[in-house]
């Protein structure tokens, strides 16, 4: 979905740390011997935990550009595509994470749409984010919050600064009293990776200082719908939960 | 009233036992947290589906519940020192207690007697924080295999009186295969559709 015009970044300006779905299964569902993994992946894990006792079960392996987790919950599921910690020091990507976030959400968000078409009858739905947008220091940071929020901030005598927002709103599907959580977070952030170089007479440390303005998206249905969504409901709710991150990465906070 | 109580009977024992002023009295003993930021979670707003920074607090703080609980001797209606502490944890942990304790409870951890005196005392929180995943877990419990289990989900369900449950205990009891329990749900339903008709809020807000 594209944002109207006014937006002050592109999408692609936006890089992504980690992407998230998080649903929450219906009381009458019991998940417990579901074989999701194996039936979108066409393959086994690379890892897999289980919690009988607590009825938890954790499976994980690489999936495009980072890992995919899938984790179950007698409650929720929550499927997790998250990067590598540290920068790609082979690519031309110098920055942890995903790649842009136009970019890291296309397989993820296929794979997402494969698994409501399978997965069980839902009460609630979530699509998080996490997503940093970068620059040259700390102040470009503020600055470019100040670009995103609608209050500006004093950029060379402020420091940390965060800022947490819900501006919920109606969903515009066909699903009555549908109301949905905008929850956004902003923040300054730099990431400081060390590099160890072996040389006599004694190692070589080199340390980089990476800037940037960082977003945390938890974008889900209401806490009081009472009803459930099906798989073609699901479809349509997460298509909108997406289009809504979209749209506050590109236009910033806007109620 | 027959010599083993049916399921409306206990549930009217229950609020016999604690009225809604007891009950409040009962939540201000607890050792709930003054303010939020006493429990660390001002920072964790309820629209939030992430997990909780500190779920493995939580996790053993029930886990430690629930084995101190072992050997306890549960009465219907009575307090215990296990319905203390799980009103002051879920108190103060709010929905990831709740979460916390259904997993152990639908993972089997919990003894059937531990799982089904929680469930009762679930039911009669009075706390609308919690409320929806109290009810669901009542819900979902109506689906384990265990019929002590299965019953105390029924009668936190009657407690809470709420419409929602009635087609969940429906179902459960399409599929019940002991009669007595069978007909409790069924009576359950009746009762909460009587009572709808009398009194329309009765449920938690």
């Amino acid at each position: 979905m594209v944002a109207s015009q006014t937006h002050p970044f592109d999408l692609a300006d936006w890089f992504a740390e980690g992407l998230r779905l998080t649903a929450f299964v219906s009381p009458s569902v019991s998940i417990k011997d579901q074989s999701w993994w194996e039936t979108l992946l066409e393959s086994p894990p690379e890892v897999k935990t289980q919690r009988p006792k607590e009825g938890v079960q954790r499976e994980e392996g690489p999936f495009e550009q980072g890992r995919l987790s899938l984790e179950t919950q007698p409650a929720r599921v929550d499927w997790r595509y998250s990067g590598s910690s540290e920068p790609l020091l082979e690519s031309q990507q110098p920055l942890p994470g995903l790649g842009s976030f136009p970019s890291a959400l296309v397989p993820f968000l296929s794979l997402m749409h494969k698994w409501v078409s399978i997965g069980p009858s839902l009460n609630r739905l979530a699509f998080g984010a996490v997503l940093f947008l970068p620059t040259q220091s700390r102040v470009e940071s503020y600055q470019k919050l100040s670009l995103l929020l609608p209050f500006a901030l004093d950029a060379e005598g402020s420091t940390d600064f965060s800022y947490q927002i819900n501006r919920s709103r109606q969903s515009v599907s066909s699903i009555a009293n549908l109301k949905i959580n905008r929850l956004s977070k902003w923040l300054a952030q730099v990431m400081r990776f060390g590099l160890i170089m072996p040389q006599n007479p004694a190692p070589k440390i080199q340390m980089d200082d990476h800037h940037a303005c960082r977003l945390e998206l938890d974008i889900n249905t209401h806490q009081d719908y009472e009803g459930e969504f099906n798989s073609d409901a699901a479809s349509a709710v997460m298509d909108e939960l997406v289009s809504l991150a979209q749209e506050i990465a590109s236009n910033g906070d806007k109620p | 009233m027959t010599d083993c109580p049916t399921a409306i009977e206990r549930f009217l024992l229950h609020n016999d036992r604690m009225s809604a002023d007891t009950a409040q009295q009962d939540v201000r003993r607890f050792e709930a947290p003054t303010s939020k930021t006493s429990n660390g979670q001002e920072d964790f707003p309820e629209s939030s589906t992430a997990a909780e920074n500190n779920q493995n607090t939580v996790r053993q703080k029930i886990q430690d519940l629930v084995r101190s609980a072992k050997g306890e001797f549960f009465e219907d209606g009575m307090e215990t020192g296990f319905s203390r502490g799980l009103f002051s944890v879920v108190a103060t942990h709010e929905k990831h207690a709740v979460t916390e304790l259904g997993r152990l409870i639908l993972g089997g951890a919990a003894t059937s007697e531990i799982a089904s005196e929680a469930l009762r005392w679930l039911g009669r929180m009075p706390d609308s924080k919690t409320y929806r995943a109290r009810r669901w877990l009542l819900e979902r419990c109506l689906l384990c295999p265990s019929p002590q289990v299965r019953d105390g989900a029924v009668l936190g369900l009657a407690s809470m009186n709420d419409l929602h449950s009635v087609p969940y205990l429906k179902q459960a009891a399409e599929r019940e295969p002991l009669d007595e329990l069978h007909h409790e749900m069924v009576q359950v339903v009746g009762f909460m559709g009587a009572s709808s008709s009398a009194v329309l809020t009765t449920k938690n807000p």
